[in-house]
C-alpha cells in the first residue's frame, strides 16, 4: 500500500542523484561530443559559422573549435541538470531538444545580444545557428543514455558509500 | 543444503479500478513485458538466487480450463536457466475479468485449478504464495472500495476474506497433489493500530482493528477465532459450517509466514476514530513478533522499501537489523527481501488511479540504472549470504 507525499519529497525520493554505476560528466563530454559533430556540419554549412566569425572577429577554425568545446561542456552542462533522468530512452530526445533550444536562447539571443546589442547572425545563418543547437540537444538527448548503457560501471567494481550505516 | 533466502520481487499487481473499467498491470506499467530477461539478469547481478515472481493472471487464465501460457514459457525456463528459485504468486490483488471480482464463490476452486494446471506445467517450481496479502486483497476490494468490487462494508469484506482465504486453502490442497514437497510462503501485510488516546470507543476500534487484521491468517491456519471476530463473521455472513471447515483444514504444515512492512504498516486511529499513517512507531520487530506468538511459523521478511530513494539505503539496513535482533531472540525468520526490483507506478496513492507516476522504490529506476539501495543490497547479501538457518526451519529441508 502507498502514501501521499509532497511534491518536493517526491522530486527529491525520485533519486535525481546519479545512480552508484553512472559516469555522469565523462558521458556527458562524449555524449557532447558525438552530438557536435552533426551540429558542426549544420553551423558550418548554413553560413551561420562565417557569419559568427565574422561577428567576434576570429578564425573560422577557432570559432568551429570555439563551437565544439562549448557543445562538450554543454553536454557536461546537461549531464549536471537532468543527472539520472537524462538516462531515459524513451524522453531524451525531448530533454536534449529541449535543452538545445535553451542553450540558442541563453547564448546567440540572450547573452551575445545583451553584452553586443547586435545579432549574432541573420537570415540564413540565423536560421542555421538555431538548427545547429536544435540539432545538437537531440542528438545528445538520443546519444546520452546509449554512451551511459557502454561508459557505466558495473555493480560490482561500483564504489561503497551507499552502505547506509550497516 | 538450506540456506537463508535473500530476495526481491517483480511487482506484478493487476487489480482493476473505475468499476472494472481499467486494469492496472504493473508489468506493463514497468515495463517487464519487454524487458524480462534484463530484469532477471539484473537478480543474477545482484547475488540474489530467490525472486518473488506472479505472472499477469489476468492474461494467463482465460477461462475454466483455458490457459495462456505464451509469456510465462519465455520467462520462467529462462528464469530456471539462470538458476534463480521463484516464489510464484499466484493471485497478486487481481481476478481475470471472466472471475469478475472477490465476491465470486466460484473463485476459489476456479483458483485451485489454476494453481494445479500451474504446477503440472511447471514441475519444478516449488515456492508458492497462493494469495498475496489477503487482507489488503480484501481491505481495498471490498472495505475501503478502491480495486476490484469496489464494495465499502462489512458484509462484502467479509466474503471477500472468505474467498481469498478458501482459495488459499484449496490451491495449497492443489499444489501438494502435484508437488508434495512444495513450500508456501503466506504473504500478509503485518498491520498494527494504535489508539491515539484513552477514550473508549476509540481503543475499541483499534482493538477491532487489531483483530481484523489476523482473520484471514486465521482461517488459513485454523486458528479459532476470538468471540467478537466470531459473531463478526457469523453476523456478516459466513456459515457456521463453513467455519468448522476452516478450522479443520489444517494446512500449514508446510507454510513461511511471509511478512510485509512498510512504514504506513503501523496505523493511529485518530479522534474521529479512522486510521492515519503513523510512520514506524515500533517496527517490524515488535509486530512480527505478535504474529509469530500467535501462528508459531517460521518467518519470512517478505516485503520492504521507502518512497525516499536517497535513504533507501538506511532504511534496508534498519530492516536488515530487525531480522538479525528477532532471530537473536530466536524467531525463526528464514528470508528477507527487498521489494521490488524495479520502480512502481502509482503506488504513492495505492493504485487507486492510472496516474503513471513512478514510486521510486526499486532496486532499479525504470531505466534499470541501480539506485544506491541496489548497492547497499549486493554488499548486505555479500556480507551475510551465508547467514545460517535457526532451529524451527526445518521446513526448507522437508521434501
Amino acid at each position: 500500500m502507498g502514501r501521499e507525499i509532497s511534491f518536493i519529497q517526491y522530486m527529491r525520493a525520485h533519486g535525481n542523484t546519479p545512480g552508484p554505476t553512472q559516469r555522469p560528466y565523462l558521458n556527458g563530454a562524449l555524449s557532447g561530443f558525438t552530438a557536435a559533430i552533426p551540429s558542426l556540419l549544420v553551423f558550418h554549412y548554413s553560413g551561420a559559422s562565417d557569419s559568427v566569425a565574422l561577428k567576434i572577429g576570429m578564425n573560422l577554425w577557432l570559432v568551429l573549435l570555439l563551437h565544439t568545446s562549448v557543445l562538450i561542456v554543454g553536454g557536461m552542462i546537461y549531464a549536471a541538470i537532468f543527472k539520472r533522468a537524462a538516462n531515459d530512452c524513451k524522453g531524451g530526445w525531448l530533454f536534449g531538444i529541449s535543452y538545445g533550444f535553451l542553450l540558442w536562447m541563453l547564448g546567440p539571443v540572450t547573452l551575445w545580444e545583451t553584452v553586443t546589442s547586435l545579432p549574432l547572425a541573420v537570415g540564413t545563418a540565423a536560421m542555421g545557428l538555431f538548427a545547429a543547437q536544435l540539432v545538437f540537444g537531440l542528438l545528445l538527448g538520443l546519444t546520452y543514455p546509449r554512451m551511459h548503457a557502454l561508459v557505466q560501471k558495473r555493480l560490482n567494481n561500483a564504489g561503497g558509500a551507499a552502505q547506509g550505516y550497516g | 543444503m538450506a540456506e537463508f533466502m535473500f530476495a526481491t520481487g517483480v511487482e506484478c499487481s493487476y487489480p482493476t479500478i473505475d468499476g472494472g473499467r481499467w486494469r492496472i498491470d504493473q508489468l506493463e506499467e514497468t515495463g517487464h513485458y519487454e524487458s524480462w530477461r534484463h530484469d532477471l539478469e539484473l537478480v543474477k547481478e545482484l547475488g540474489l538466487k530467490y525472486l518473488r515472481y506472479g505472472l499477469p493472471l489476468h492474461l494467463t487464465y482465460l477461462g475454466e480450463g483455458r490457459y495462456d501460457w505464451s509469456f510465462a514459457d519465455k520467462v520462467l525456463p529462462a528464469m530456471r536457466e539462470l538458476e534463480i528459485e521463484p516464489i510464484i504468486d499466484l493471485c497478486h490483488f487481481g481476478v481475470p475479468d471472466w472471475l469478475e471480482n472477490f465476491q465470486n464463490t466460484s473463485m476459489p476452486e476456479r483458483f485451485a485449478e489454476y494453481a494445479h494446471a500451474f504446477a503440472e506445467r511447471y514441475d519444478w517450481v516449488r515456492f508458492f504464495t497462493p494469495v498475496n496479502e489477503m487482507y489488503v486483497t480484501a481491505r481495498m476490494s471490498a472495505l475501503d472500495g478502491v480495486w476490484n468490487e469496489q464494495m465499502k462494508s462489512d458484509r462484502a469484506y467479509v466474503t471477500a476474506t472468505r474467498n481469498v482465504a478458501k482459495a488459499s486453502i484449496l490451491m495449497m490442497q492443489a499444489l501438494l497433489r502435484v508437488r508434495p514437497d512444495a513450500i508456501f510462503v503466506n504473504s500478509e501485510s503485518s498491520e498494527f493500530y494504535q489508539p491515539c488516546c484513552p477514550d473508549k470507543e476509540i481503543c475499541r476500534i483499534a482493538e477491532f482493528e487489531n483483530q481484523r487484521r489476523f482473520i484471514a491468517l486465521d482461517l488459513l491456519y485454523g486458528m479459532p477465532v476470538n468471540g467478537e471476530i466470531h459473531s463478526y463473521l457469523i453476523d456478516n455472513g459466513m456459515p457456521r459450517e463453513e467455519l468448522e471447515w476452516f478450522m479443520s483444514q489444517r494446512i500449514g504444515r508446510r507454510s513461511i509466514l511471509g511478512l510485509d512492512y512498510y512504514e504506513w504498516n503501523e496505523k493511529l486511529i485518530n479522534i474521529d476514530g479512522r486510521p492515519e499513517m503513523l510512520g514506524e512507531l515500533f517496527g517490524w520487530y515488535v509486530i512480527t513478533k505478535q504474529y509469530f506468538d500467535r501462528y508459531r511459523k517460521p518467518i519470512m521478511h517478505t516485503e520492504t522499501n521507502t518512497p525516499d530513494a536517497n535513504e533507501a539505503p538506511q532504511w534496508l539496513w534498519r530492516q536488515w537489523h530487525n531480522v538479525q535482533l528477532i532471530r537473536r531472540d530466536g524467531v525463526p525468520v528464514v528470508g528477507f527481501t527487498w521489494y521490488s526490483l524495479q520502480d512502481q507506478v502509482d503506488w504513492n496513492i495505492g493504485l487507486s488511479k492510472a496516474l503513471g507516476n513512478v514510486f521510486p522504490v526499486g532496486l532499479y529506476d525504470l531505466n534499470r540504472d541501480p539506485r544506491p539501495v541496489a548497492l547497499a543490497y549486493k554488499h548486505l547479501i555479500e556480507m551475510y549470504g551465508n547467514e545460517p538457518l535457526l532451529a524451527g526451519t526445518d521446513i526448507l529441508t522437508l521434501n
